[in-house]
């Protein structure tokens, strides 16, 4: 079971890739399979700041509000600002969002599932005053198209910014102090908490990984549609825990899987992408996200199960009698 | 050790002044708002204004008595607004064609078994209440869409929009229905053994295991009461509209649990009133016509109503950071006295 | 010498339970200073206050001589003092070394990273420094019990603080272990530092301590040389009386066998046990942690499934394959966890006592709750146990803890009950309550109820019971009869040291 665990993930993909392959031979030509990658970014990303929160045993369901915030901002900013100042601005505007979740979250000990549920309300309302519930669009600022269109080396500029993300969250996650808090808190955060850890200042980091993530994602999306709008992004922090939760990171918190979510990711942007090809309604898709997120959920609690059945065995010996 | 009667009688009136305050906060917090708004706002001055608030916090109270079991119990289901969707649209093709009472029978039960679909996916495939119902959110919303092709429905039948649009002796006909499914469900809650296990069950399921309670069972027929009042809402919703379309009702499960903790109901489990959500369901209309007669933008709105949320999810913190407040100050005032022995 | 830590006025409420109230004392520096009491007497609470999880109500604490106000754990740890906690406070998914440092992690300065290597080797020179053999690298989660609470012991003395506070480290080691801790303590005095060091055994206290401070229901009673006391000394402090006038019940007559357990297994817990309960009979279950006893309850109860054997109610074989099978066979359960298992908390009284009977005290012809009849069996088991509560619908979590339990037991009864079984009876509740639960128990047993008690106090066991069987790594290792019972015998056989061998435990 150790093995389906590690390697179940990597299995799935390759198996979906071989259906979709049989299914339309579209899926494997060159062009496909770049734009895929490009399409999984934006999910992706954001999916890595989730792994983060879900490992340290909280969530982010705001993250759809924050991708709306983005686009709008950025729409709006590129003009007066230029192309790089509206980025920091849209990177502060997250992160000012994030530290809002992580003070709530901790200072009002609210629930983090609850709390960004609030926040994700809120947000979305501030977005739509800001932009009055209109469209903006930066269809006379072309040059932001070359975050989404450029390339570099022959690979899209999204692809080498994702590896980046996730290899940076890898090397956090598995080698700074900041990662082994975060793997502390979700693994016991009573435990975190008497041996010193500053877990509120920790929780608040999260959100600010969850919000920049985000933003990162938004810029992204928005050089590749040109248009912002305050309706944009709702469900998305959806498929970012979707991608987080099939990649078998645990939902009890303590063990995330950065490398599985961003397979999974790529998972789930192959089938819809496949779908799409297949020209299968956007209303089945939806109704297939939903059950793959159920599958990869039931799927967790399968393995957890026969392995504290394992653990329990185990710690018999040791004589431990404590449940 | 024994207590006075005298010294008893005392304790326990000032518990029961103490109890009332806390539970019955809802009910003044109404009444105030409505003092205040009375006093600001000419269309407050009217009793239709009254009745329109008792109408409109109907469709949102329905499905919070539901809710209101289910956070006693220490889940939520976030699918409701989904379901509703799924069943709204099943109630306006089912009036066309089958008449207004199977329709109502057959959407009911619908809801019933997709509350209990919802409680076995927690219980027994274990998945936590918020994800799985997370999931279910999608499929119920997919289902709706695929079920009605994306498409609107209308209704023309008079006698089933009577039900949310019509009234009796001046009362709306839906609020008639609220309040004796609130009645339904403070006997439930609080006179049935069901009622009691729902209480247990969230206090502790360890102890209840202990106690011989069925736990998996309790879940499942909680989440078919979710289901059972959603579908309720549904019925009067749709009536109320004329209309059911796919997507219709985005974020009515947060309306609804908003509704419910603002009640007073623990996030946490354990304890909880369908009284107060009954009451608060007519706060929050109440908070909502106002807005509307002070022409608050409806984007501001949902700000206020994100506030209120979050106001409601803090209020146990709230509370208890003031209780250990009072306390250490209580035992600073003791300690300058004479100690006194405490049983 | 001078004072490492003074205690001055601590006071600290729990909601409905008063932990400490205006608790003093000092340590001095350089000591094995011991703490003594019963459970619930308030030493953890005192510890969680120093390690700064727990803020006094009221009182102040001097460390060095200096006033100090220890707001969260790293000013506990600024100001020199380091706590291993009863329970074990590891993180799982985390590495043996990470645990250890997770404050204190090295990094290189320019980008954060922790230096894997330096973080390994200074592992390894503190295990060194204790004699503690273990691999830094393997995962929490993979290690036994004891090896766990070498880790916790080693987190502890990560931080080089003067003060080492160890708050029942014996609990899950065994004897090797244990002299294994001694000589740390004794490496560590030697090093001049202050230990504070709580423990149930008594044993224990004697072969290490300096000095002991008994404490009882949350309050101060006494600060001892340790060479100026017996252990009737100290037992006879914690207790407030002498123990022999404390612990006494008439012992009854007994029936016919009401219980008969036929060569039950519960794999990996147990083996081939077989014994049996006559009614009016108290039945005591002794063993040390893990020895099986618990999961023995537990599969009586239908909590846990057998994988062999039978149990025989009344001479029928029964089948108990979950709670509510046991209480239709009349089997009653009172669990050892009442906080977590045992009470409802937000539940009134009322509601507490009538939930595993709620279906019969319902009306005939409907699925209502009589009231009236509800009301009544709340009168009757309030004077029956003498239940203190403010008012009907007052919720159980304001109750002190003798209350909670005098409610959790009442339940039990107020079904039908044939057998009754008791895990940790008197756990955590005051000498007070305890005496009525015993009161209670010679009651119980006169009425003809077969009980099984389960618990790790050994003068309860042998005041209170008319038998004990003595359980060991998941077997009887013996059955003693009332006049065999003696504390050092039942731990000979506790420890499978019946043998010939001596014996470490003592436990009280």
């Amino acid at each position: 079971m150790r093995f389906w665990e590690k390697y179940g993930i990597y299995l799935i993909a390759i198996t979906t890739l071989i259906i979709f392959t049989i299914l339309t031979p579209n899926v494997l030509s060159l062009s496909n399979i770049v734009n895929l990658l490009v399409q999984t970014s934006m999910v992706a990303i954001a999916a890595a700041g989730m792994t983060f929160a879900i490992t340290g045993g909280a969530f982010d369901l705001s993250i759809g509000s924050i991708l709306a915030v983005t686009t709008s901002v950025l729409c709006k900013n590129v003009p007066i600002l230029g192309i790089f100042g509206a980025i920091v601005l849209a990177l502060s505007v997250g992160a000012v969002l994030g530290v809002m979740n992580g003070l709530i979250v901790t200072k009002l000990r609210i629930q983090t599932f609850v709390a960004t549920l609030a926040t994700q309300i809120i947000y979305r309302g501030g977005v739509l005053i800001y932009t009055q519930g209109r469209d903006s669009d930066l269809f006379r600022y072309l040059d932001i198209k070359v975050i989404a269109g450029g390339r570099v080396l022959g690979l899209p500029v999204p692809i080498w910014i994702t590896f980046t993300v996730f290899l940076a969250g890898y090397m956090i996650y598995k080698h700074t102090q900041f990662g082994m808090w975060v793997r502390a808190i979700g693994s016991n955060e009573e435990a975190a908490r008497i041996s010193g850890i500053k877990v509120d200042r920790t929780i608040i980091v999260i959100f600010v990984i969850t919000a920049v993530t985000t933003v990162i994602s938004g810029t992204i999306y928005t050089s590749q549609l040109l248009t912002g709008n305050g309706r944009l992004g709702v469900g998305f922090e959806l498929e970012a825990i979707t991608a987080t939760i099939l990649g078998g990171t645990a939902l009890a918190g303590g063990k995330g899987k950065f490398w599985g979510t961003l397979t999974a990711a790529i998972i789930l942007a192959l089938m819809k992408n496949g779908m799409n090809l297949l020209g299968v309604q956007d209303f089945y898709q939806r109704l297939a996200t939903g059950l793959i997120l159920l599958l990869a959920l039931s799927m967790g609690v399968v393995s957890e199960r026969i392995q504290t059945r394992g653990n329990r065995a185990t710690r018999n010996q040791s004589g431990d009698t404590n449940e | 050790m024994q207590l006075g009667t005298s010294q008893v009688i005392q304790m326990n009136r000032k518990k029961i002044m103490r109890k009332s305050g806390r539970e019955l906060g809802i009910l003044y917090a109404l009444i105030v708002f409505w003092i205040v708004s009375f006093a600001t706002n000419v269309h407050f001055r009217n009793i239709n204004t009254y009745l329109n608030i008792l109408r409109e916090s109907s469709f949102v109270g329905l499905a919070a008595i539901g809710m209101t079991f289910c956070i006693i119990s220490g889940a939520f289901d976030l699918s409701i607004a989904s379901m509703l969707a799924l069943l709204a649209m099943i109630t306006a093709v089912g009036v066309e064609f089958l008449g207004v009472f199977p329709t109502v029978l057959i959407v009911l039960t619908l809801g019933m078994v997709f509350g209990a679909f919802n409680g076995i996916l927690v219980t027994k495939l274990k998945i936590p209440a918020f994800i799985a119902t997370l999931a279910m959110l999608f499929i119920y919303r997919a289902l709706a869409y695929i079920y009605s092709d994306g498409k609107y429905r209308q209704t023309m039948n008079v006698r089933f929009t009577n039900i949310s649009n019509g009234s009796v002796l001046g009362i709306p006909i839906a609020f008639v229905i609220f309040v004796i499914l609130v009645i339904v469900g403070t006997i439930i809650l609080r006179r049935t053994p069901l009622g009691r296990n729902i209480l247990a069950v969230g206090n502790s399921e360890k102890a209840s295991l202990i106690s011989g309670i069925n736990v998996d069972l309790t879940k499942i027929i909680i989440f078919s009461l979710v289901g059972t009042f959603t579908a309720a809402s549904a019925i009067l919703i749709t009536s109320r509209l004329w209309s059911a379309n796919p997507g219709m009702k985005p974020g009515f499960e947060f309306e609804v649990i908003a509704t419910v903790v603002l009640g007073g109901t623990s996030l946490a489990g354990g304890k909880g009133s369908v009284f107060n959500t009954f009451i608060s369901a007519i706060l929050f209309a109440s908070i909502n016509t106002a807005m509307n007669m002070f022409h608050v933008d409806s984007y501001m709105q949902r700000i206020i109503i994100g506030i209120i949320l979050l106001f409601a999810f803090s209020m146990t913190s709230i509370r208890e950071m003031t209780q250990t407040a009072v306390r250490m100050r209580r035992s600073r005032q003791q300690n300058d006295q004479p100690q006194e022995g405490n049983n | 010498m001078t004072k490492a830590v003074e205690i001055v006025k601590i006071t600290k409420t729990f909601p409905g339970v008063k932990a400490l109230s205006n608790v003093e004392m000092s340590v001095k520096t350089g000591e094995v200073h011991a703490i003594v009491g019963e459970n619930g007497a308030g030493k953890s609470t005192l510890m969680k206050i120093l390690g700064g999880v727990y803020r006094p109500d009221d009182g102040q604490i001097l460390i060095h001589g200096k006033a100090v106000v220890i707001k969260d754990v790293s000013d506990s740890v600024e100001c020199g003092i380091s706590i291993i906690y009863q329970e074990l406070n590891l993180m799982p998914e985390l590495t043996v070394s990470e645990n250890v440092f997770i404050t204190e992690l090295p990094k290189m300065k320019a980008t954060g990273i922790v230096r894997r290597g330096e973080l390994y080797r200074k592992t390894r020179a503190l295990m060194e420094r204790v004699n503690i053999e273990l691999n830094p690298d393997s995962l929490v989660n993979d290690l036994s019990v004891s090896e766990k609470q070498m880790v916790e012991i080693l987190k502890a003395l990560s931080h080089d603080s003067s003060i080492i506070v160890m708050d029942e480290p014996t609990a899950a080691l065994s004897n090797v272990e244990v002299s294994k801790l001694y000589s740390i303590i004794e490496t560590l005095k030697a090093r001049g530092k202050t230990i504070i060091y709580i423990s149930h055994r008594l044993k224990e206290i004697f072969d290490i301590a300096d000095r002991v401070t008994v404490l009882r229901d949350g309050s101060f009673v006494a600060t001892k040389d340790i060479k100026s006391l017996t252990q009737d000394d100290i037992v006879r402090l914690m207790v407030g009386r002498s123990v022999e006038n404390f612990y006494n019940r008439d012992h009854a007559t007994f029936g016919d066998t009401v219980i008969e357990i036929d060569h039950l297994s519960c794999a990996p817990y147990f083996q081939n046990l077989s014994f049996s309960v006559r009614s009016g009979e108290v039945l005591g279950i002794a063993g040390l942690m893990g020895c099986g006893r618990e999961e023995l309850a537990k599969v009586l109860y239908g909590l846990l499934n057998r994988t062999k054997g039978r149990v025989l109610i009344n001479g029928i074989p029964t089948e108990v394959r979950h709670p509510r099978e046991a209480l239709r066979a009349g089997i009653q359960f009172v669990t050892e966890d009442r906080k977590d298992s045992g009470i409802f908390p937000l539940m009134s009284v009322k509601e507490n006592l009538s939930i595993n009977i709620i279906k019969k005290l319902c009306n005939i012809f409907s699925l209502l709750i009589n009231t009236e009849k509800e009301n009544r069996l709340l009168e009757s088991y309030t004077k029956f146990m003498n239940l203190k509560y403010a008012s009907d619908s007052q919720r159980v979590m304001f109750l002190s803890g003798g209350n909670q339990q005098k409610v959790v037991l009442a339940r039990a009864l107020a079904g039908e009950c044939r057998v009754l079984i008791l895990l940790e009876p008197t756990r955590g509740i005051d000498v007070g309550a305890k005496a009525e639960i015993y009161d209670l128990l010679g009651n119980l047993a006169k009425k003809g109820i077969a009980v099984i008690m389960i618990s790790s106090d050994l003068p309860e066991l042998i005041t209170q019971s008319d038998r004990v069987l003595v359980m060991f790594q998941g077997q009887i290792t013996g059955l003693l009869e009332r006049n065999e019972m003696d504390e050092e015998r039942i731990m000979q056989y506790a420890t499978g040291t019946h043998f010939g061998e001596g014996f470490t435990g003592g436990a009280l």
